[in-house]
């Protein structure tokens, strides 16, 4: 691979600048070059048409596919099996066909996987979402008042750095589980207790990068040039703190779609009827030899989304780290 | 008397050491210590020393970047340290700084337009955003950069083009005074030129004063009317440019001066100093250059810190012996 670096100051040549392209299209040059990372966003996009189609069809009270009808008949089929003679028409599946199967229960696990993609992928930016913006206000004011004194000497960062330490040394998940015990249960409050409990990494992210833009010539200008200081913070230091929070926030999204799961699986998580690709797992661990299907599908969901994410995430820093990019 | 543009007295800045676990105030870093100058309406005063002693941190503390430990800087007799947060921001149009690395002294995610607007937006300079895009435009032009180029965004500059948008940022606010923080220490020589010469045509075109910052006496020498030299938070001589050159009083001028190389002269005798620059940290007794100067004598460790001292017209000297 021919990589040039041209990070030092003289090394560009002065017609570099009849090159007209964008941040945009230099990001994505880089970025498509990445064949897994592509692949990973092209899977993810599947799942999110899967759980915009699962958001129409599988919910309101008479949804397209049911993910609630019951059939006692058609307890454990295997995939792509019709339905037994005596239930009724209304409770047939959509096209007279189980195409993922059904559960212990003769629900349709192709309805159920298809509502559980919904929770799976809203949780995961619900609560990635709230742990960003605590993360971005707590690491941004921790770096950019660092050195304001509270009392006796003791800064704003040492503060927040302390919280964050405190914060560290929890066992996220049982502090999830304990939370979940005490609070409702239902999906808002899932996606509540995975934010606040995950900001940590998105607050260190925007603390170390507050700390070197801090000094940064640009920063320092635009206070000579009597910037107020909101706008510096937000027009000038916020979006050039971003890629490596993006970053690290993608690659928290299936954190979060792993600990919905896990809570589910618990039986801690979405109350049932509704269906999570957890609960499903959870189900079809008592039927594992009978119908190994009924796992088969929310696993393989679990772990292609998860890997997506990852890869997807990968490339994106890459793609966004200045140090890595090829012209 | 004419009254000076800029007049800083007895200036400090001191930066805190701090130790261990429980951030223990172990000392101080002088980085600025007892600095004294002025600077009259459209002049240009070069100031130099090696790396550490305290340039940058004395031209930011004149800009009050930084918070000064102590001493007093007037600015068209106004007193810079009691001004009011609001009041410094409003009045920060007037003093303006250009840095010395065209990489980092440029947000990457504004276009070379708004860098150079944004300070017209914010101190509201023009009624219409038609009329701010041509005050930018304008802007452009004066320095040597084409309008087209508005939309471009940093990384699409060369370093010297860099430089150019730099200076328009710092000219929008029409300041009076500018810091240049060693503004072409960073550039290809072919391009240094260029940057000075444009320096120079602003200069006589708006009556800038300038602090002109750098380590290489010949740009400076180029560049200034008169010539500070700082050595470990002090300065140590101030002259006309012609009269330090020729005459050069304190030992640390004069070695600075030999040490300029000059193209197909083979020095025979190398010139230098002995040693590193001291820490500031725990500057020593009495004359702070004397364990690297070649005519110290007891009196320069032994008797406090020489003052600066005016010893020909015009021409200001800190040193025992002189």
């Amino acid at each position: 691979m021919k990589a040039k670096m041209v990070n030092s100051p003289g090394s560009q040549p002065e017609n570099l600048s009849l090159i007209h392209q964008t941040r945009g299209q230099e990001f994505w040059r880089t970025f498509k070059r990445n064949k897994l990372a592509l692949t990973g966003m092209v899977v993810l996009g599947f799942f999110f048409l899967t759980a915009l189609t699962g958001l129409f069809l599988t919910y309101g009270r008479e949804p397209f596919f049911n993910p609630r009808t019951v059939r006692l008949a058609d307890r454990l089929r295997p995939p792509l099996s019709r339905p037994h003679r005596t239930i009724p028409e209304e409770n047939r599946p959509r096209f007279g066909i189980y195409i993922l199967g059904t559960d212990d229960l003769g629900r349709d696990v192709f309805a159920r996987m298809l509502q559980g993609a919904v929770v799976s992928l809203s949780v995961g930016f619900v609560a990635v979402g709230i742990s960003l913006f605590i993360g971005m206000i707590l690491g941004g004011i921790a770096g950019y008042f660092a050195e304001v004194k509270l009392l006796k000497g003791v800064t704003v960062d040492d503060v927040i750095a302390r919280l964050i330490d405190i914060m560290l040394c929890f066992p996220v998940f049982f502090l999830i589980l304990t939370l979940i015990a005490i609070l409702p249960g239902n999906i808002w409050m899932i996606m509540i207790v995975i934010g606040i409990t995950g900001w940590t990494g998105a607050a260190r992210f925007v603390r170390a990068e507050f700390f070197t833009l801090k000094n940064q010539d640009f920063v320092i200008a635009a206070e000579a040039l009597g910037i107020p200081r909101r706008r510096i913070i937000f027009k000038h230091m916020m979006p050039n703190a971003l890629a490596p929070v993006l970053v690290a926030a993608i690659i928290g999204i299936p954190g979060a779609i792993l600990t919905e799961a896990a809570l589910s699986f618990l039986g801690f998580g979405v109350p049932p009827p509704h269906a999570t690709w957890g609960n499903i797992l959870a189900v079809g661990r008592r039927f594992i030899f009978d119908a190994p299907w009924i796992i088969f599908s929310p696993g393989a969901a679990i772990l292609l989304t998860v890997l997506s994410f990852n890869l997807f995430g990968e490339g994106l820093r890459e793609a966004l780290n200045p140090k890595l990019r090829i012209r | 008397m004419t009254k000076s543009l800029l007049r800083v007295v007895n200036l400090k800045k001191h930066f805190p050491v701090e130790r261990g676990m429980l951030s223990r105030l172990s000392g101080w870093v002088k980085a600025v210590d007892g600095v004294s100058f002025s600077i009259d309406a459209g002049e240009t005063l070069g100031l130099v020393g090696e790396s550490g002693c305290g340039k940058t941190t004395l031209g930011r503390t004149i800009l009050r970047l930084l918070e000064p430990t102590a001493g007093e800087i007037f600015f068209e007799e106004t007193k810079l340290n009691e001004l009011s947060p609001e009041e410094l921001r409003q009045f920060r149009a007037r003093m303006q700084v250009i840095f010395q690395d065209p990489y980092s002294s440029l947000n990457p995610r504004m276009t070379a337009g708004s860098i150079v607007g944004e300070p017209l937006a914010v101190h509201r300079r023009a009624e219409t955003k038609g009329k701010r895009e041509e005050m930018v435009g304008e802007l452009f032009e004066k320095v040597g950069l084409a309008r087209h180029h508005k939309n471009r965004y940093p990384h699409e500059f060369s370093g010297g083009m860099r430089q150019r948008i730099g200076i328009a940022r710092a000219l929008a606010l029409k300041p009076k005074f500018i810091v240049c923080d060693e503004p072409v220490s960073a550039l290809d020589v072919s391009i240094q030129a260029q940057i000075i010469n444009l320096l120079q045509e602003l200069q006589e075109e708006l009556s800038l004063a300038y602090l002109f910052i750098s380590h290489d006496l010949r740009v400076v020498a180029h560049m200034s009317n008169r010539i500070a030299v700082m050595y470990l938070g002090r300065l140590v001589e101030v002259a006309v440019k012609e009269e330090l050159f020729q005459n050069p009083f304190h030992p640390y001028t004069k070695i600075l001066l030999e040490a300029i190389p000059e193209p197909g002269v083979i020095k025979k005798q190398k010139t230098g100093l002995p040693g590193e620059i001291q820490s500031s940290l725990n500057s020593p007794s009495g004359c702070s250059f004397h364990p690297r100067c070649p005519l110290a004598k007891e009196i320069c460790s032994r008797e406090e810190e020489p003052q600066l001292q005016e010893k020909e017209k015009n021409h200001f000297v800190a040193c025992h012996l002189r």
